[in-house]
């Protein structure tokens, strides 16, 4: 049930069915400052007093700053980004539940979104009764209700539950009544944000044939979530945003790459903030000060520090250490854990098959290189541990888990895994 | 696909006049009856679902003031003056009207917060609520209209022809309880302060107003406060009609009912635009 349009002379190109332009909303971050700005606002408002709301105020940032783009006749569009990006305060405002600081939103027709599911649902009413009251507040005449009431219980399967209570229900039931009534919505342009993923696998499954028949009968839609999969499997195109901005428009496998690939580099920026030589190094067993690492990271082709690789790129780790004493000979061994750090992905010791054995290590400082030239580390992020060990006793000079982290990156989508191989597929009858 | 285009710009709606304003909400609550109607109904009944004594609650309240008014005046602790009419019946009569007033600043009040469940994921018109909160309100009000009326017949109290057009003559003191209640239901958003201190507010403005008194006789600061309180004429002018089938002061209560319509139309102006800058506040 939406707020009576207001009518402008504005044209659309025939095929656009939705076009955001030059958006921007802004936010207050603490809540003095928030009601103390809303009594203004309001205060304003009542003496008509005329204001500018496209600058920042002490405590105010932009939630979304000058997103544009636009959606066409038969498109459905993924919009992916981090928690905090500002996807859903787009949806909101495309909605009309927020109104815009600046700029613009112009849809045709009937714009329906599915926030959350079972709005206003009242505990004590009956599934059926939930029906008619959840269907007015979405927008649904009584005739339409009418109309969709058979199918909106059979694709909510909750059998005699329907005259009772829905505080009766259990979580996943009362979630389906919700999500079947707001797909029967059937408004021109729906939005979802990340409700696809309620009830059961066979719920579910549901869900995604219903989302698939939407998009056959030609509307347009705007699909919002975090499951990447279900975006390449939907959506024709995917925004990505970003600190309330638009950052990449375009094809959803390019998209999801890029979204890949910009989301190791957060959390590799994330790992390596304020990350220096002293804190690279945790939960450290240091043998005394006789031989003691000072530094650990990767390297690329020129030789600089880096906190990524391709998967075509050899893999280059170096280890700085300090010999305090001399030592006869010395070995490294080194792993490359995955993201969680509960698998080792790489394992190495130097001195394998008596391969490097550093011998006679006077005192000083050194650094130790280690080259993977096909490392076949599948795209993610991996953190490195290394220890340095007496070549004749095995004592153990320093042992380190890290902080050093580094991302892997590649031009094609990969799930998930730890080892990249290359694949090949054939489809046969069986005789 | 249909070829109507709607659009949301910033300061969309600033620039909306008062006529203009009201129309729309005029629109939009036709437009929206039956989402009105189905939150009416979610919100009245089921408010007394969960509860032994159901709608008696609403019976309550008038009879328990009844008695009690009864039992002091029998007690002799009220000196009401000299009036034609049972005091304890007076003050069931005057106490219901006066409690339409309150209830329905208090509902209007929640304009707003009435949808705090789907707010933040529906767009609907949010003055809609208004008129489903005073629906709320008024429907109590009849409920203990009818019950009251029940009361006095059974006690044999006289009651003249016009008490029977009590539901109407409580409508101006509506239209400025929706005035209030809309104003606070602005600021409810932005803070809690005006949603606390409401209920005092109404039970200190019950004093200054004669509903549990008549206005005559009163000297020095009295008589000034209660001469210039709007409500000593829009609550207690009808009070007489209805209950001594005359008022003097029939032309300040109709004066007074015609502001109080002015009011109602600007504040629902100011509450058009004003709302569309707190409404982010809610979520």
């Amino acid at each position: 049930m939406t707020t009576k349009p207001i009518q402008t002379t504005m044209k659309l190109e025939s095929d656009v069915v939705l076009r955001v332009e030059n958006l921007r909303k802004k936010f207050c971050r603490t809540l003095k400052h928030s009601m103390f700005y809303g009594v203004i606002d309001s205060v304003r408002s009542m003496l008509g007093v005329d204001y500018a709301t496209d600058r920042l105020r002490k405590h105010e940032f932009w939630a979304l700053g000058d997103v544009c783009f636009e959606l066409r006749k038969g498109e459905t569009l993924g919009i992916i980004g981090a928690n905090g990006s500002g996807k859903s305060t787009l949806l909101r405002l495309i909605t009309g539940i927020y109104p815009p600081d600046s700029g613009r939103i112009a849809f045709k027709g009937r714009i329906g979104a599915l926030i959350a599911v079972g709005a206003g649902f009242h505990p004590h009413m009956t599934g059926r009764e939930n029906i008619y009251l959840n269907g007015t507040i979405l927008g649904m005449t009584r005739r339409e209700i009418n109309d969709r009431l058979e199918e909106i219980i059979d694709f909510a399967d909750i059998g005699d539950f329907l005259e009772a209570p829905v505080s009766t229900y259990s979580s996943g039931m009362r979630v389906r009544l919700g999500f079947a009534i707001a797909v029967h919505c059937e408004p021109d342009i729906l939005l979802i944000d990340e409700v696809l993923s309620v009830g059961d696998l066979v719920f579910r499954n549901k869900s995604m044939r219903k989302m698939k028949e939407f998009r056959e009968k030609a509307n347009a839609l705007v699909f919002i979530s975090h499951n990447l999969d279900q975006i390449r499997v939907l959506c024709d195109r995917v925004i990505i945003m970003d600190h309330g901005k638009i950052v990449f428009n375009g094809k959803t496998a390019e998209g999801l790459i890029a979204y890949e690939n910009m989301s190791k580099d957060k959390r590799v920026a994330v790992i390596n903030r304020d990350c220096d030589a002293q804190n690279r190094l945790r939960q450290r067993y240091v043998d005394g000060n006789r031989l003691v690492c000072s530094d650990l990271g990767i390297l690329n082709d020129l030789g600089d520090r880096t906190s990524e690789i391709a998967v075509s790129e050899e893999l280059c780790i170096f280890i700085d250490f300090t010999a305090n004493e001399v030592c006869d000979e010395i070995y490294f061994t080194l792993s490359v854990l995955n993201e969680k750090q509960d698998i080792d992905c790489l394992w190495v010791k130097s001195n394998d098959s008596g391969r490097y054995c550093f011998k006679d290590i006077d005192p000083g400082a050194y650094r130790v290189i280690l080259r993977f030239k096909e490392h076949h580390l599948a795209p993610g992020v991996y953190f490195v541990n290394y220890a340095i060990r007496n070549g004749v006793t095995s004592e153990l000079f320093d042992h380190g888990f890290t902080n050093v982290s580094f991302a892997v990156k590649s031009d094609r989508h990969f799930e998930r895994g730890i080892v990249l191989a290359e694949d090949e597929w054939s489809l046969m009858h069986r005789r | 696909m249909p070829s109507e285009i709607t659009v949301y710009e910033a300061h969309q709606r600033r620039k909306t006049g008062l006529f203009e304003a009201v129309r729309r909400m005029t629109i939009d609550v036709v437009r929206c009856r039956e989402l009105i109607w189905q939150l009416f109904k979610r919100d009245f009944l089921m408010q007394y679902k969960k509860s032994f004594l159901g709608v008696g609650w609403i019976l309550l309240a008038p009879l328990i003031g009844f008695a009690s008014w009864v039992f002091m005046n029998a007690a002799g602790v009220l000196k009401p003056g000299d009036m034609n009419f049972p005091y304890p019946a007076f003050v069931l009569i005057s106490t219901t009207m006066w409690g339409v007033f309150m209830g329905s600043v208090i509902a209007a009040s929640r304009t707003l917060k009435a949808g705090q469940g789907f707010i933040g994921q529906v767009n609907y018109p949010h003055h809609i609520m208004l008129v489903k909160e005073l629906l709320q309100a008024y429907a109590n009000f009849l409920i203990s209209f009818v019950f009251v009326t029940a009361l006095l017949l059974c006690f044999s109290v006289n009651l003249n022809a016009l008490y029977y057009i009590t539901p109407l003559l409580v409508l101006p003191m509506l239209v400025v309880a929706a005035s209030i209640g809309l104003t606070a239901s602005i600021i409810n958003v932005v803070s809690m302060d005006v949603e606390k201190a409401l209920g005092y507010v109404l039970g200190f403005l019950m004093f200054l107003t004669p509903v549990v008194y008549t206005a005559d006789n009163k000297t020095g600061i009295v008589k000034t406060i209660l001469t210039c309180n709007p409500m000593t004429y829009l609550h207690g002018s009808a009070r007489d009609l209805i209950v001594f089938g005359h008022t003097d002061n029939a032309d300040v209560f109709v004066c007074l009912s015609l502001a109080s319509l002015l009011l109602l139309l600007l504040t629902m102006k100011w509450f058009y635009v004003a709302e569309e800058k707190v409404i982010e506040k809610m979520i």
